[in-house]
């Protein structure tokens, strides 16, 4: 039987969190990672070096073009910071911005304000509506924690079309080990085949066909060759080579960007607060023991204050935006109520790539420490499983 | 007679469908940003409640006067600025895609109801019966709502143009597909040629404001408002928006409202002066 109250002596990952080992110590394989990665990026003279040959790297290969790389950005504080520091490490980023037709109007503003004060171009690719809604419809009735797996994909899909319209080979991500963690997989899995499998099960709108430039909400493994194999993008997450400590990051943007906080993480994302209150409600989740764990892990919060924290209930599950997410997706609330009753499931009641994967684990820890997929990719689909 | 010259704020306003009170505060946060920046006059979009084409229309739509409208005038006139917006109208059994243009002092001097409506909106909104033009200290201003501007519903124009209208203000929503990007010409010459016709022909100055956003309902779903609103007068083009999905701009003109002593059949004589063809009247 396990102990569900157990929790990591180091962080607050608790056993109720998918895939979870404590060694004899009463440490958790979360921090054991979050240590591994630490080692691979490590915030020493090293590090910096190793960092400044990749900064070296990407500003070559952008040589005698308009831009050395793409940005992803969201108007959250991540994100605006990572283009924030591509400029100050004398990068030429081209902003991109998925919209899916939930973005929070205050990371809008943010956006906005960043891409004129920093003088940067921004490219903004828009998801169809009908596909967009029919997508989180769909998963909603398929009842997976996967809830927004086509924002997920299409935000991955919106990058790599850019990087290869432009003929650019790096996009550059505002995500760090160090203050967001890695979740377990059943949290949060990303595969286009399984988004497929969903859609053709519970979708009523067509998802447009794949091009090049125009991935639309299709990421297969081919595709993934396409993009990071034949083109060879790499996808790296900047803000592991450096010493990024949020509150720090948050006051520089504030100070010369006039950031403001859309008033909790993810919530550049309004669809984001529904999502935490059904994964809170229906499927005892609470991504924040990940986050925190990471922040605690990293010195940025103290282990009694995320602890206290998660006794509360997360100051996104906004009851009027949840409201407000309902009635764009154009549901009754009756009818989301009874998508709640739906039996939990997770990926692994739907077709998906998860077995090919499987088989393919050794290229795709070769891939990961090439950047030509996620850095994570590896430990989240074989070790936090 | 000397022209004045007026300072228009084009409130190119994020417009999220069927969220009324959140459109609302933000055009009161746009409304008090122009006085601020000293302007005269607000432009703001057309259905800035509801969205154009969402299906709330039909069920939560407000008289005028009445919520919104009282907002928009609370607005004006603690900012001491004129306003002109575009609402979605509750007339009893019907809903009106309509716009108001309020004083500085918070009247409501002129109501108009959208006459050129697309035929995808007619299950939401009655088409208007009537057109106005009204007097202010800046000149006379007539209103009209985006396809009120169509190349092939212009007469629109014409008819605000004949009543004298120095300044014609436009609250708009126009939509581009969803697969638009910054890198295209979302609109060529859809807006800017009708717009042209009438300044030249009459001197006059026509303003349009339209949202930005993606449009989440109805049936204009997969397509999006992107900005790049537009003035022009009779030289060309006055000012321009810029191109933005996502975040609210306002685009400060400073407009010269142009003299017409014209009147009546005097417009005609002058328009015959300048080679119109009535037989035509495009």
């Amino acid at each position: 039987m396990v102990d569900t109250a157990r929790i990591c002596v180091r962080c607050v990952i608790d056993a109720t969190v998918p895939g979870v080992r404590f060694d004899g110590r009463g440490e958790c394989n979360f921090c054991k990672l979050h240590d591994k990665l630490d080692q691979l990026h490590p915030l020493t003279p090293k590090g910096e070096q190793q960092f400044k040959q990749l900064l070296e790297q990407v500003r070559a290969n952008g040589k005698n073009r308009p831009y050395d790389c793409v940005a992803g950005i969201s108007g959250g504080r991540d994100s605006t910071y990572t283009l924030y520091m591509c400029k100050q490490w004398g990068l030429r980023p081209l902003a991109v911005h998925f919209n899916d037709g939930f973005g929070n109007p205050v990371a809008g503003e943010n956006m906005k304000k960043a891409i004129e004060r920093l003088k940067v171009d921004l490219i903004t690719i828009s998801s169809d509506w009908r596909e967009s809604k029919d997508l989180k419809i769909a998963f909603l009735k398929a009842s997976t924690p996967d809830l927004e797996e086509g924002t997920d994909l299409g935000l991955a899909t919106a990058l790599y079309g850019v990087a290869a319209k432009k003929g650019i080979k790096y996009i550059l991500i505002g995500q760090s080990f160090r203050t967001e963690g890695v979740g377990p997989l059943t949290w949060n899995y990303l595969d286009g085949k399984y988004l497929r499998s969903v859609h053709e099960r519970f979708g009523s709108h067509p998802l447009r066909k794949w091009r090049p430039h125009d991935p639309g909400f299709n990421l297969d493994l081919s595709h993934v060759f396409y993009y990071a194999v034949l083109l060879r993008i790499r996808t790296i997450p900047v803000l592991y080579y450096t010493h990024y400590v949020r509150k720090e990051a948050e006051e520089i943007i504030q100070r010369e960007l006039g950031w403001v906080n859309p008033g909790a993480h993810f919530f550049d994302d309004l669809y984001q607060s529904l999502m935490a209150y059904i994964l809170r409600v229906k499927f005892g989740i609470d991504r924040r023991k990940v986050h925190y764990s990471a922040l605690v892990r990293s010195g940025q919060m103290t282990r009694e204050r995320a602890m206290e924290r998660l006794a509360q209930i997360y100051v996104l599950e906004d009851p009027k935006v949840i409201d407000l997410c309902i009635k764009r997706l154009g549901i009754s609330r009756a009818e989301f109520d009874q998508y709640m009753l739906y039996p939990v499931k997770t990926f692994r009641d739907y077709p998906s790539n998860y077995s090919l994967i499987k088989l393919l684990r050794i290229p795709i820890k070769i891939a990961s420490r090439l950047h030509l997929v996620p850095t994570t990719a590896y430990e989240k689909y074989f070790e936090l499983v | 007679m000397e022209s004045k010259t007026i300072k228009i704020g084009m409130g190119q306003l994020l417009v999220e469908g069927g969220e009324p009170q959140r459109n609302l505060d933000r055009a009161a946060d746009m409304t008090r940003k122009a006085a601020e920046k000293g302007c005269d006059m607000l432009l703001l979009p057309e259905c800035l409640d509801l969205g154009w084409l969402h299906p709330t229309a039909l069920t939560e739509s407000q008289p005028i006067p009445g919520p919104c409208s009282d907002r928009l005038c609370e607005e004006a006139r603690r900012n001491h600025i004129y306003v002109c917006a575009g609402l979605t109208e509750r007339a009893g059994p019907k809903v009106y895609n309509s716009a108001v243009f309020i004083s500085s002092t918070g009247e409501i001097l002129l109501k108009y109801r959208k006459i050129n409506e697309l035929v995808v909106a007619h299950e939401y909104y009655s088409i208007g019966t009537c057109l106005s033009v009204v007097e202010t200290p800046f000149g006379m201003i007539g209103v009209s709502i985006c396809a009120d501007n169509y190349i092939d519903g212009l007469a629109i124009g014409h008819v605000l143009a004949r009543m004298g209208a120095q300044l014609i203000l436009v609250p708009s929503a126009w939509t581009v597909d969803f697969s638009a990007t910054i890198e295209g010409d979302p609109y060529g010459e859809k807006w800017l040629k009708p717009f042209s016709i009438l300044a030249r022909l009459y001197n006059l100055v026509i303003v349009s404001t339209t949202s930005v956003g993606v449009i989440v309902g109805g049936a204009y779903e997969g397509k999006k408002s992107v900005g790049q609103s537009l003035a022009v007068g009779k030289d060309g083009i006055l000012a321009r928006g810029i191109y933005n999905e996502f975040a609210s701009e306002l685009i400060v003109a400073d407009i010269r409202i142009p003299h017409r002593p014209e009147k009546g059949t005097a417009i005609g004589e002058m328009l015959r002066r300048q080679g119109y063809d009535p037989s035509s009247p495009l």
